[in-house]
Parts: C-alpha cells; sequence; structure tokens
C-alpha cells in the first residue's frame, strides 16, 4: 500500500539535536535563552573541521537559523551579535581547511572556466556510489542514502538561492532560470524538495524537515555547510556558482542510477518520481550553469574564476569523502547513521 | 514589440507568452536548449509534455529518454561545439586535452594529449579524403 501523498509542506521546524561536544554544548544552552553574552568556548586547533561532528553540527544549526525555526530557539539568535564570533570562528576554520584540502591551482583562466569544469566533472577516481546503489545495494542502504540526502533535499536549491540578490546581469538570469525550474516552476507540489518529501513518505521515512538531523554524520552535514558558506558571503559568489555548476553536471546520471536501484529493488513511481525528474531537469540544468551561469560569471568578473573552480572542486572533495563514508561502512556491514534510530 | 535587454539580445514584449518565439540554443559538448513559445509532438502527431519552460534535447543521440537530454553525451565523450559548425574544420581534441588543466599537467597528460591531438588530426584527414573520394564518384 502506497503512503498518502502529503500535502506541499508549508512550515520548517527543526528540534535541536543532542550536543557532540564542547561547542555545540555551549552553542545549544546559548541558544535556549535569549540572547545575552558572547558564546564563550575554544574551538580545537588542527584536527579535521571538514569531518568534526561538533563543529559540523555547530555550523549546520547556526546555519538552519536562516532556513527554518529551531524548536526552543529565539529567532532573534539569526542575527544576533552575540553568536558571531562563535560562528566566524567557525566558518574561518571550515573555509582555511576546505582550501587546504582543495589544493591551490595557481590562476584559472576566465576565458575557458565552462571547459575547465566539463574537464573536472569527467573524472570519476573512486568507487561509485551510485553505481553500487544502482546494482547492488540493499533496500536498507537504500534507505540510508534517502536518510542522508535529507540534509539538503528537503531544502533544495535554497543555499544557492541566496547568490540570487548577490550576482548581476546574465549570471544572475542563468541562476534564476534554474532555480525557477528547482522550484516547480512556481507550483508548491512540483518542487523539487516537495518531490523529495513525497519519496521519504513513500518509503515509510519521515518527510518532516529536519527528522533525521540526529542521525546525520558530520561528513554528510559538511555536504550542506558548504553551500550555505558559499550562498552567505556575497565575497564567495564565484565559489557558489561553481559548486552549482559542478552539483548540475554530476547529476543526471547517478540519479538515473539510484532509480535504477529504487526498481531493481520493486519500488515504484511515487518513490523514483523524484530522481527520475532530475535525470531530465538537472540534463538542462547543467548547462545553463556550465555555460550561461559559470563561464558568464568568469567573464563579466574574471577576478573570480579562480573561486568558481574552487568551489566545484569543493564539491566534488566533499561529496567524494560522503560516498567514501557511505561505502566503508556498508562495507564493513555497518550503519553509515549515527545513533540507533531504527529506519522502517 | 522587440526590445534590446542590456546584453544585446532582444526580447518579445510577450503578454502571456511565456517567453517569446521559440529559441533553439546548441551548447558546447551538450544538447539542445529550447526556451520560449514551443510544443513538442511525437510523428503521430501526439503531445510530448516538455515538463518544464526549458528542455534540453538529446543531440548526441544515446539519451535513453528521447527527446530528451538525460545526460548521457558525458558518458559518450559527445563533441559539438556550442555555434554552428564548419564544415571541414579540424575536429577539436578532447576535453582532456585542451582544457586548462586545473594543475599543471604532468609529462604523460602532454604525452597523451599530443598523441590524441594527432590521432584527431589523422581522423580529419582521412575524412577529407572519403569526402573528396565521394565528390569524385558521386
Amino acid at each position: 500500500m502506497s503512503a498518502v501523498r502529503p500535502s506541499p509542506v508549508s512550515d520548517r521546524a527543526v528540534r535541536l539535536p543532542a550536543p557532540r561536544g564542547p561547542v555545540t554544548e555551549e552553542l545549544f544552552a546559548a541558544l535556549t535563552s535569549r540572547p545575552a553574552g558572547t558564546i564563550e568556548v575554544e574551538l580545537p586547533a588542527g584536527g579535521d573541521p571538514i569531518g568534526e561532528e561538533d563543529s559540523q553540527l555547530a555550523l549546520y544549526v547556526i546555519n538552519e537559523l536562516h532556513y527554518a525555526a529551531v524548536e526552543e530557539v529565539d529567532p532573534h539568535w539569526e542575527w544576533a551579535p552575540q553568536l558571531a564570533p562563535l560562528r566566524d570562528g567557525l566558518e574561518r576554520r571550515f573555509e582555511r581547511a576546505l582550501r587546504e584540502v582543495v589544493a591551490p591551482t595557481g590562476e584559472a583562466e576566465a576565458a575557458a572556466v565552462g571547459e575547465t569544469l566539463q574537464w573536472l566533472v569527467s573524472g570519476e577516481d573512486g568507487p561509485s556510489l551510485s553505481r553500487y546503489a544502482e546494482t547492488q545495494a540493499t533496500r536498507a542502504e537504500l534507505l540510508e542514502h534517502v536518510v542522508h540526502r535529507s540534509a539538503y533535499q528537503l531544502k533544495e536549491a535554497d543555499p544557492h538561492s541566496f547568490a540570487i540578490p548577490r550576482l548581476a546581469g546574465v549570471a544572475k538570469a542563468a541562476l534564476v532560470e534554474i532555480q525557477f525550474d528547482e522550484y516547480g516552476e512556481g507550483r508548491a507540489e512540483r518542487m523539487h524538495a516537495q518531490l523529495f518529501a513525497d519519496t521519504l513518505a513513500a518509503l515509510g521515512l519521515d518527510p518532516a524537515y529536519g527528522a533525521y538531523l540526529e542521525s546525520l554524520p558530520g561528513v554528510t552535514l559538511a555536504t550542506v555547510n558548504l553551500m550555505s558558506l558559499f550562498g552567505l558571503h556575497r565575497r564567495l559568489r564565484g565559489c557558489l556558482v561553481g559548486h552549482l555548476a559542478a552539483f548540475e553536471m554530476t547529476s543526471s546520471i547517478p540519479n538515473r542510477r539510484y532509480a535504477n536501484g529504487f526498481r531493481r529493488l520493486g519500488f515504484g513511481r511515487d518513490v523514483t518520481a523524484f530522481y527520475d525528474e532530475h535525470v531530465t531537469a538537472d540534463a538542462a540544468h547543467e548547462s545553463i550553469a556550465a555555460w550561461d551561469l559559470a563561464d558568464g560569471l568568469a567573464l563579466s568578473e574574471p577576478d573570480l574564476a579562480a573561486d568558481i573552480v574552487f568551489g566545484a572542486r569543493a564539491l566534488l572533495e566533499l561529496d567524494a569523502r560522503w560516498a567514501a563514508h557511505l561505502l566503508d561502512c556498508w562495507r564493513r556491514g555497518a550503519s553509515s547513521l549515527r545513533g540507533s534510530q531504527p529506519l522502517p | 514589440m522587440k526590445a534590446p535587454n542590456g546584453d544585446g539580445r532582444e526580447y518579445d514584449d510577450c503578454g502571456d507568452r511565456p517567453g517569446g518565439a521559440a529559441a533553439i540554443t546548441v551548447y558546447q559538448d551538450g544538447p539542445y536548449l529550447i526556451r520560449g513559445d514551443f510544443s513538442i509532438h511525437g510523428q503521430q502527431g501526439e503531445t510530448v509534455p516538455a515538463g518544464r519552460r526549458t528542455v534540453a534535447l538529446c543531440r548526441c543521440g544515446k539519451s535513453r529518454t528521447r527527446p530528451f537530454c538525460d545526460g548521457t553525451h558525458r558518458l559518450v565523450g559527445f563533441q559539438a561545439p556550442g555555434a554552428a559548425e564548419v564544415a571541414a574544420a579540424p575536429v577539436r581534441a578532447p576535453v582532456s586535452a585542451r582544457a586548462r588543466p586545473v594543475q599543471a599537467p604532468t609529462e604523460d597528460r602532454l604525452a597523451v594529449g599530443r598523441a590524441e591531438a594527432a590521432l584527431h588530426g589523422a581522423r580529419a584527414l582521412l575524412l577529407e579524403a572519403a569526402a573528396a573520394l565521394r565528390g569524385r564518384t558521386g
């Protein structure tokens, strides 16, 4: 029996998850009071900010204040000056780590950004998560995959939308063209975030925004924090554009594989519609993103060319780390999610 | 009434039509994108729903969702310019040799790029010769 299709989601509220270390301990304690004094907590020196549970959860919740209501948290915290030093520290540490692991490449040729992006996404170095999903993944593994993706897909396109007011001209028009499609061309039931909620419901999972935040590891949260970082800082608009281009360019083929994987296991259109839609939608989006948006931005603002390429490479790096985490856990017969919240 | 836009292109004052007259754009190594007022039909006349305002149609011929693009062009290494093709122009070397690499190319990569370019040059010569033969016998 297929689940009842939920009505389009019209509000978002996230439950504050359990802290994962000293940063989230201090942060969540402060957030559940009214903004008063600065949040005093020392960030770790060194370590791996990209994979760190405590830092990534802290950033994710701070960013959520821009996307959703966070239960027990006064909405004034979104712009409270008391939050700024901690947020700044977390973001600087994250960005520094990203620029270290995505090694500097020198000047990117502004006239060849589109071609550079094509070249970047054409390399398939590591084991393919989507191929595994298509041919071998178990039902439990595919459900875990969906839970991981809920971190982003239930707010699909929102992080990139932050860049719209930060761009102008041809690049702005190209981004809006993509986003208009992402948001169902103005129809709530066709918004991609809604299609994903429909998939969750059809699988017997909870389609509510933020329902699985407690289960999501730092490596997953980092993939979303990356987008929020790029979208919420005008100086990083080049990175955001490169991120979106690479994201769209690495979407159609994997989404076809995920759909095939679900079909292999006997699931129907109520589950696969989200993936099938993305095969066709992103086949169009990737050309707009690579050429009109990214190449167009590089031509009008050549100084951003290096950031466009960096943004694309950062996506590929964090995506690879996330995929490696899932495949590694499944190889060991372990869950890739945190805690013991059972999936149906 | 057409009006110039800041980027020099002209746009219809389209009233309630989605985007004015249909415009087809070819994208480098990728699909045709159709924008504006268009409809898609099978050869029996049946409507093929476009599904969205801007549609990508398969140019490489290998999509599994034809007439729509599904990204397969990337898997088959489809190459075509993002402009009108000039007959008998030299075939471009593959993207991996042409695009400026993010890191300085190693000697191995340069050697592969040069070999690939030579192969494609040879292929272009063969195509020219075949065309010339057809011209003599046709």
